[in-house]
């Protein structure tokens, strides 16, 4: 490490920033009396986003550990599947230990592909994402099962604690624990070496494989429960739940200021980065543009942000 | 493959390219005029012929919604004058339609019946309007599915939803393949109708579609 990379590293932070309020300016300019700055609107995009950022600090660890996950957005639905059935016979929170135990084995299969046979975890996840896919339409029998009880719907759906909606919260609680454990902890340092240079680590007494299994088990039990976030606020779990986020979360993680092959990270520029993928979904349907140029506009916006913060001197 | 002797039905959409008779037997689909003209029916039922509709259709080549969308809106348009179509947004992606209820709500409040193009993303919408609380919004829609039924069933904001004769595509099929086998003569186009499904007819509806009973859960909020 260069000992001018963290003022990089902060300079590098700070673009998203800067990307949200530009995109957030625009909006605004353009839809100041077309809804965008409605208080309701703003805390819809909070709402929409609260799965994809949920996956974003999974992501986060894994990608600063020097690996990819592709098969989280297969897990989100088998998660929410798994939970949905067994909450039908078994109650609530057995469904929910469920859908947070199916996303972690999903996690742990990738992990233990990665770290102990040593393939590489981009063909491994690939691979997975297929069978998990597969497995949640077959379990389904591709059809949307109902989830009914109330008290999961409040806790992970449409409930609310003084005033403030049970997604948020689950968003802010998430941000802030991944935050601290990735920041503050000695684990988190230990992902970050890892990513930076796996040799190093190694000869530094990191137990190089352990730290790969564990990012990727997170990054299921973030799986896990953004499908039960998806379960609470659909009052339903579908095969298909999860499917359009791979491409989002990735992007918002990157944008964020998340080095794509590892020793670089942050949580807090992958929310932004959530919130900013959910604000240009938003501001573009407000803007009553049609579906192709709402695609068009957006990997193009997608693109300028990725080469803006991808631009690393000297790496 | 109609020269090696295999005979091929098609549902919905022929492949294109093949010449019916010569390539393949007979096209069996749902009539999407009549599921137009059932939709625009059960939504002028849910508003009581007066108010104002959001419009969501399917932004995609495919022929059967795009049919279904374009019956829906020409029969509302003409039939129940006091109908108002103040929104129309297109979806490609039925992942992304909160996205869209909620731009639609936010930007005409007055809304208060929305036509989905089909029921896995009226789900979606059935979302939208519980977290805005929009009781008062009636969602109308295409095809059964049993988180749709049963918010149906239990009073909530999907008022209708219209099925196609499920079982009767299949039968059709199943009768041109055979009969083209006999070398007998077959319509090449085979047409089966659809109707209303609403809370009052829940059970026989679900019947007539898919020659089954409604699942458990369905049945348990009707008691």
């Amino acid at each position: 490490m260069t000992p001018s990379l963290p003022t990089r590293a902060a300079l590098q932070g700070l673009i998203v920033y800067a990307g949200f309020a530009l995109i957030f300016l625009f909006f605004s300019a353009m839809l100041w009396d077309r809804g965008f700055l409605s208080a309701q609107n703003l805390t819809n995009i909070i709402l929409q986003t609260a799965p994809a950022t949920v996956l974003a600090v999974g992501l986060v660890f894994v990608l600063a550990a020097g690996e990819i996950d592709l098969s989280f957005g297969a897990a989100v639905a088998l998660a929410a599947i798994v939970a949905a059935m067994v909450m039908r016979t078994q109650g609530w929170p057995v469904g929910v230990l469920a859908g947070l135990a199916t996303g972690m084995a999903v996690g742990l299969v990738n992990g233990a592909i990665v770290a102990y046979a040593r393939l590489p975890s981009f063909l491994v996840t690939l691979a997975t994402m297929g069978v998990i896919a597969g497995a949640a339409r077959e379990m389904s029998g591709l059809q949307s099962i109902p989830v009914t009880a109330e008290p999961f719907i409040a806790l992970f759906g449409g409930g609310s604690l003084l005033g403030i909606p049970s997604l948020v919260l689950w968003t802010i609680g998430v941000v802030v624990v991944g935050h601290l454990a990735f920041r503050e902890t000695r684990y988190g340092a230990h992902v970050l070496a890892v990513g930076d240079n796996p040799r190093a680590a190694l000869v530094s007494g990191i137990r190089v494989a352990r730290v790969r299994l564990s990012v990727l088990v997170l990054s299921g039990a973030c799986a896990g429960l953004a499908g039960l976030l998806y379960a609470g606020r659909l009052q339903a779990a579908r095969y298909t739940l999860g499917e359009s986020d791979l491409m989002t979360v990735i992007a918002a993680v990157i944008v964020g200021g998340t080095a794509l092959n590892g020793g670089r990270g942050t949580i807090p520029g992958a929310l932004v980065g959530s919130l900013m993928m959910g604000m240009l979904s938003n501001g573009l349907i407000l803007m009553g543009l049609s579906v192709s140029w709402q695609m068009m506009i957006k990997g193009l916006i997608i693109l300028i942000a990725v080469a803006v913060s991808l631009r690393e001197p000297n790496r | 493959m109609g020269a090696a002797g295999t005979k091929l039905v098609f549902i919905d959409n022929p492949a294109e390219g093949m010449t019916v008779g010569k390539d393949y037997v007979a096209t069996v689909t749902s009539d999407r005029a009549i599921i137009g003209a059932r939709t625009a029916e059960a939504m002028a039922a849910a508003l009581h012929e007066k108010g104002k509709v959001g419009y969501i259709f399917h932004d995609a080549n495919f022929p059967v919604t795009n049919q279904r969308d374009a019956a829906f809106l020409w029969n509302l348009k003409t039939r129940f004058p006091g109908i108002e179509v103040v929104a129309k947004a297109g979806m490609a992606d039925p992942a992304r339609i909160e996205d869209i209820a909620n731009a639609m709500l936010t930007q005409h409040p007055e809304i208060n019946g929305i036509y989905v193009p089909w029921t896995e993303p009226a789900l979606g919408v059935l979302s939208v309007l519980r977290q805005m609380g929009r009781q008062d919004v009636r969602i109308v829609s295409i095809d059964l599915n049993e988180p749709a039924a049963l918010d149906m069933a239990k009073g909530g904001s999907v008022s209708a939803l219209i099925a196609d004769d499920a079982y009767g595509i299949g039968t059709a099929a199943a009768r041109a393949a055979a009969l083209s086998l006999l070398d007998q003569k077959v319509d090449p186009l085979l047409v089966v109708g659809a109707g209303i499904v609403s809370k009052d007819n829940l059970v026989d509806g679900w019947r007539a579609s898919l020659h089954a009973d409604p699942p458990q859960s369905v049945l348990d909020a009707l008691k």
